[in-house]
């Protein structure tokens, strides 16, 4: 075999090496992680405006497949209420949806609802046709808005971005959501302080980051519940689920002295439901894995819920539903026909 | 002398000094400047459509909406590089390995050197399989990183995998294929164009059991990219017809393998047989 023959082999194999070790490390370790890519690496935070006071993200398809799930799935079937829009829209939650990330943006002053100002990135399986037919018969008109398809009534606005890759919301956040991904300089992934806690807790199945400053300015929170609480600028909570629940919390307040309010908040919380629910097993094992720990302005908040602290609730609200009224004749049904 | 009372060459040995031979001579032949044209498309492809994309537009929409670069790729990988550019690979290369000495009349002095003659054809062929797979594979690699977003390739890795996987087993199955039809056949390459680009065609159209005939078909049976769903129109449609009947990867392999062996058996036996009268 001549020298450049072997040379070319040499190159050939260690360009196919190369790449499929990168893929590999992609599947395994992931991008994001060894920082290669930073912040432009997740494909649907680069439609989130940068104005986006709370980011929320959802792995619809793993939590709909977690083991609690399969075993709450019978109470939650009977509790869930019907004619869901997503099943008008031709949408199976079970099957056709793989994730959601969902972002709130500042209302704008003549919004009627803080709902009037959300956006939601929908990936899944999708008979965008059928969707399409269903925004139209409510007056949609579609249009081609910065290449991609969009179809807006006065409330609501989808634009099939690609195959698989809705996005869903008032028009204004959804053309929003098309021009950030357009210029790209004002995306969320550009907000430091937000993306920082966001890379401290998007290893969960659903994770959210609020500004929570931001939303106590524009209202977006009650006003009787925001003004109880410690001042608080950040928050995010990421939760894994299984069989159980797995969640932490951190909260950053406006200095170390809220910092110190808000954690003995949680303090006397947890004091508080260790003398409420006294003996009782699943509680103890909840209140056990509370873990408080604290950085400066940062507090977290880690626990994990059991699976049997689920079955629980569940067998408790089976026991709670047939109760009668005092005085309520309980007519049984008779053993054998009359003669 | 010392090298005369050696032992006799083995069978592995033989093929490995044609393998040897023959690698230098495929990869610095004038088929290789068409085997880069041929690859180099998809490769200008992928690298515009990306370009493209980071100017915020939609490379390739369908009814206003966006195809993703996965599906793209999905798309490149089977019509391109599994219907097209492996076939004429094969074509090419395969009817070459035997057809070439012949037309050159150096066969003569392959078959005069103390080797068999099934391992001239074995070398050969294992030559054309890493020539080849050596540049498509790396090409196949490169429109990958090109149309894939980087967020999604942790996630694509298996199928990446799967699809180098069957990149190469079909060019060892149509190189097989076409170097049993270079052995026995005068003009090797139209019958290997009307065999990939006519027959493989129109039977995978038509319905029954036809398509069974085909390499494509169990191909098709090992592909991994999800293929858009029913009731589109148009290239969509056909797409999902095509489909639609899909062997077990099982099946698939086997069919595969046995195709892949019995046209490398048959071609060494039909050369091992066969009497060459070079014409002056």
């Amino acid at each position: 075999m001549s020298k450049r023959t072997r040379l070319f082999v040499f190159v050939a194999s260690a360009s196919l090496v190369a790449g499929v070790g990168t893929a590999a490390v992609a599947s395994y370790v992931g991008l994001d992680n060894i920082g290669l890519l930073g912040q432009s690496s997740d494909g649907d935070l680069a439609y989130v405006p940068g104005s986006s006071q709370l980011v929320a993200h959802a792995d619809v398809r793993l939590l709909m497949d977690s083991e609690l799930r399969q075993r709450l799935k019978p109470a939650l079937e009977s509790a869930a209420g019907h004619g869901l829009s997503v099943e008008e829209l031709g949408l199976n939650l079970e099957t056709d949806i793989d994730s959601l990330t969902m972002a709130a943006l500042p209302a704008a002053p003549d919004a009627a609802s803080p709902t009037d100002s959300s956006l939601v990135l929908v990936h899944g399986r999708f008979d965008t046709g059928r969707i399409e037919a269903a925004v139209r018969n409510q007056g949609g008109v579609p249009e081609d808005y910065r290449g991609t398809r969009l179809v807006t009534t006065d409330k609501v606005g989808v634009a099939f971005i690609e195959t698989g890759l809705l996005a869903v919301g008032s028009p204004a956040p959804v053309r929003l959501a098309l021009d950030t991904k357009a210029t790209g300089s004002t995306a969320v992934t550009k907000n430091e302080a937000l993306m920082s806690l966001l890379r401290r807790v998007d290893d969960g199945n659903a994770w959210v980051v609020a500004d929570f400053a931001a939303m106590q300015t524009s209202k977006m929170l009650p006003v009787p519940v925001a003004g109880q609480l410690p001042a608080i600028t950040w928050l995010a909570a990421s939760g894994n689920v299984t069989s159980g629940v797995s969640a932490r919390v951190l909260a950053e307040g406006r200095d170390e002295t809220a910092a110190q309010d808000l954690r003995e908040v949680v303090r006397g919380f947890v004091a508080l439901a260790r003398m409420q629910t006294g003996t009782q097993a699943d509680f103890a094992q909840l209140l056990d894995s509370i873990e408080l720990t604290s950085d400066g302005k940062t507090v977290a908040v880690k626990f994990d819920v059991p699976g049997q602290f689920f079955d629980r609730l569940k067998d408790a609200t089976v026991q709670q539903a047939p109760v009668s009224k005092p005085g309520t004749v309980v007519r049984k049904l008779p053993l054998k026909p009359a003669a | 002398m010392s090298r005369a009372r050696q032992a006799p060459s083995t069978f592995l040995s033989s093929v490995m000094r044609i393998f040897d031979l023959s690698l230098g001579e495929m990869l610095w032949s004038r088929r290789t400047v068409f085997m880069g044209l041929v690859l180099g498309a998809p490769v200008v492809l992928a690298l515009v459509t990306r370009i493209v994309d980071a100017y915020g537009q939609a490379p390739l929409s369908v009814n206003g909406e966006r195809v993703s670069g996965a599906e793209m790729f999905g798309l490149l990988f089977w019509w391109v590089y599994l219907r097209f550019i492996v076939p004429a690979l094969g074509i090419f290369y395969g009817t070459a390995l035997i057809a070439d000495e012949v037309e050159d009349k150096t066969i003569t002095y392959l078959f005069t050197r103390p080797v068999p003659r099934a391992a001239v054809l074995l070398g050969k062929y294992l030559a054309y399989l890493v020539c080849t797979s050596l540049v498509v594979l790396p090409s196949v690699m490169l429109v990958f990183f090109l149309l894939v977003p980087l967020s999604e390739i942790g996630r694509l890795f298996g199928s990446l995998l799967t699809d180098l996987g069957l990149l190469a087993l079909g060019l060892g199955v149509y190189g097989a294929l076409f170097a049993l039809v270079g052995t026995l056949l005068r003009r090797p390459v139209i019958a290997g164009l009307v065999f990939a680009f006519g027959w493989e065609q129109i039977a995978m159209l038509m319905p029954g059991y036809v398509r069974r005939f085909t390499i494509v078909y169990y191909l098709q049976g090992l592909v991994p990219h999800a293929i858009p769903s029913e009731g589109s129109e148009g290239i969509v449609s056909l797409l999902t017809y095509a489909f639609s009947d899909s062997p077990a990867a099982s099946t698939c392999l086997f069919w595969l393998a046995t195709a892949m062996v019995a046209s490398l058996v048959l071609a060494a036996r039909a050369i091992g047989r066969r009497e060459y009268v070079l014409s002056q």
